[in-house]
């Protein structure tokens, strides 16, 4: 399990607990939040609580290393974005039951030396899983707290020995519109897929799953192999993965093909980059019902912030 | 008994049109509002603020299409319930997702195109709710019809709304743009069905095949 240091966050960044209260104060004195509060007052469960965990399931902690809880288990399987079967986030579970994800094979090839085909199986023989308890941010404007099984990507790239040449790192989900309905429907450019640069892949955070809370990944969560890099919106992790390929140049990504202009290639987790709908300076964390501030690479810049050193965010949103 | 009287498509269409408000608390209080419920109750509240619109403007294109009068005594009514939606939606947006943080507001949110045309469709609607009564009617004679047609560039501003809302792009069928894309063909036709010269031609079309029925007498006249 690696330890995390300690996040320097800017304290300009957040707004400071007591302002939080005493702006809250003054709306409620004011009477103007007074539906809010009347509302929030019927929710079960405004704050999240510290999570006690089913018997069957395993976790190092309870909380990240700044001390959120975990999203329970239920919740982290039951609300997913995931359209190869439905827009519908609820509906992910259900829809993807009859999705198989075994038998299973990933090929990796491009500019590797040893370019390989990889059985799921050789997969969990080769390589030893540990817990990584990431935030997980959305896009939409919404976050959880997980905790994935699994290793760094790095050590699989290792394996096929990456070209000097190789610079990007593409990624490729399985098609099979038979098992999963959303590839039926229009809109989307299927197989969906997403990249990295070749320092993204082989970064320490950057890690490929196959389970979390100790469970196997379910079908929703992308069964049963998928990316997890913690500081980028939660579209750059992508799901059922049946192909990695090293490449030479930038390759293209499902979101940039469909709106530019909304989702780039880098797509860093970046409160001060606006996105034309959602406000990515707030987020709500699953659970909760307030709007916490967006923490810049999700939380992760004492580790990542170094990879975009001299880059102008704003251009390579 | 009510001190007005409704007639029973009346009764009818505003049951329905309040079902959606019904089921909604429910969820909200028995917790079945998915696990993000402010977004789902935006999300529900837009939608049918949405559908209701497009049914308001339906209705003045399907009495030119059968003659059935019945439907025009509803467009008030369906037109209220569209704005109260609206105004839902908005309040829970503002006040339950951002408790009126007006610096957030106006720092990242008002920026946004699809904010901006979404609230220049709840300023039109809000002015045609409010000028709705008998009393503005009276008074602004021949300028309330005038003020009223605003109701059309809503419709337009609402259909961009939800376009540059979902996740996608329009205007290259890109994405799931299928709720806008639906939505804006439909407003669209029913802007098309006003265009005076087709709607002569449609009620004449009507004449025509519901002539041999001898029904002349019973046929309403058309604008």
């Amino acid at each position: 399990m690696p330890v995390y240091h300690p996040l320097k966050i800017a304290s300009s960044e957040i707004t400071s607990e007591d302002t939080y209260i005493n702006r809250r104060k003054f709306m409620t004195a004011a009477g103007v939040s007074a539906l809010g509060a009347v509302l929030a007052a019927c929710v079960p469960q405004s704050k999240p609580e510290k999570v006690s965990i089913p018997t069957d399931l395993k976790v190092g902690r309870s909380t990240d290393e700044l001390n959120d809880p975990l999203t329970p288990f239920d919740v982290v399987t039951s609300y997913n974005n995931f359209y190869e079967f439905t827009t519908d986030k609820e509906g992910v579970a259900r829809l993807s039951k009859n999705f198989k994800p075994l038998p299973w094979s990933i090929r990796v090839d491009g500019l590797a030396h040893k370019p390989k085909t990889f059985s799921i199986e050789d997969i969990m023989k080769l390589f030893t899983t540990e817990e990584r308890i990431y935030r997980m941010r959305c896009v939409e404007g919404w976050s959880m707290v997980i905790p994935w099984n699994g290793f760094t990507l790095a050590q699989l790239l290792k394996k096929v020995e990456p070209m000097g040449s190789a610079k990007f790192v593409r990624f490729e989900t399985v098609m099979r519109p038979e098992e999963m309905p959303g590839q039926k429907r229009g809109g989307f450019p299927f197989p969906y897929q997403e990249g990295l640069t070749i320092e993204e892949a082989m970064h320490e955070l950057t890690i490929l799953s196959t389970g979390l809370y100790g469970k196997e990944l379910l079908n929703q969560n992308g069964a049963p192999l998928r990316l997890v890099v913690p500081w980028k919106y939660g579209f750059k992790s992508i799901k059922s993965i049946v192909r990695i390929e090293l490449v030479e140049k930038e390759p293209e990504t499902l979101w940039s093909s469909v709106a530019p202009h909304e989702y780039g290639f880098y797509a860093n987790v970046n409160p001060r980059v606006p996105h034309p709908r959602w406000s990515q300076a707030t987020e709500r964390r699953i659970g909760t019902l307030e709007r916490r501030p967006t923490l810049m690479f999700n939380g992760y810049e004492a580790e990542v912030g170094h990879l975009y050193a001299g880059m102008d965010l704003k251009m390579n949103y | 008994m009510l001190p007005f009287s409704l007639s029973r498509l009346q009764l009818i269409a505003y049951t329905i049109a309040t079902i959606p408000l019904v089921v909604l608390l429910i969820d909200f209080l028995t917790g079945n509002l998915t696990v993000n419920p402010i977004q789902e109750a935006t999300k529900r509240t837009g939608d049918f603020a949405f559908i209701l619109l497009i049914l308001t403007l339906a209705c003045t294109p399907i009495y030119s299409l059968t003659g059935y009068r019945g439907v025009q005594k509803i467009r008030r009514g369906l037109g209220l319930f569209a704005f109260g939606y609206a105004m839902l939606h908005f309040f829970i947006y503002i006040g339950i997702d951002y408790w009126f943080d007006w610096e957030q507001i106006f720092n990242s949110v008002l920026e946004k195109r699809y904010i901006l045309v979404g609230s220049t469709a709840l300023i039109i609607l809000t002015l045609l709710a409010v000028t709705s009564f008998r009393w503005w009617m009276v008074k602004l004679g021949k300028n309330w019809k005038f003020l009223h047609r605003l109701v059309y560039l809503a419709g337009l501003l609402v259909v961009l709304h939800v376009a540059w809302a979902v996740k996608g792009d329009l205007f290259t069928l890109q994405g799931d743009i299928w709720k806008p894309f639906v939505g804006g063909i439909i407003v669209v036709l029913l802007l098309i069905l006003r265009i005076p010269i087709i709607r002569r031609g449609i009620s004449k079309l009507r004449q025509r095949y519901s002539q041999p029925s001898q029904s002349k007498s019973k046929m309403p006249s058309i604008l």
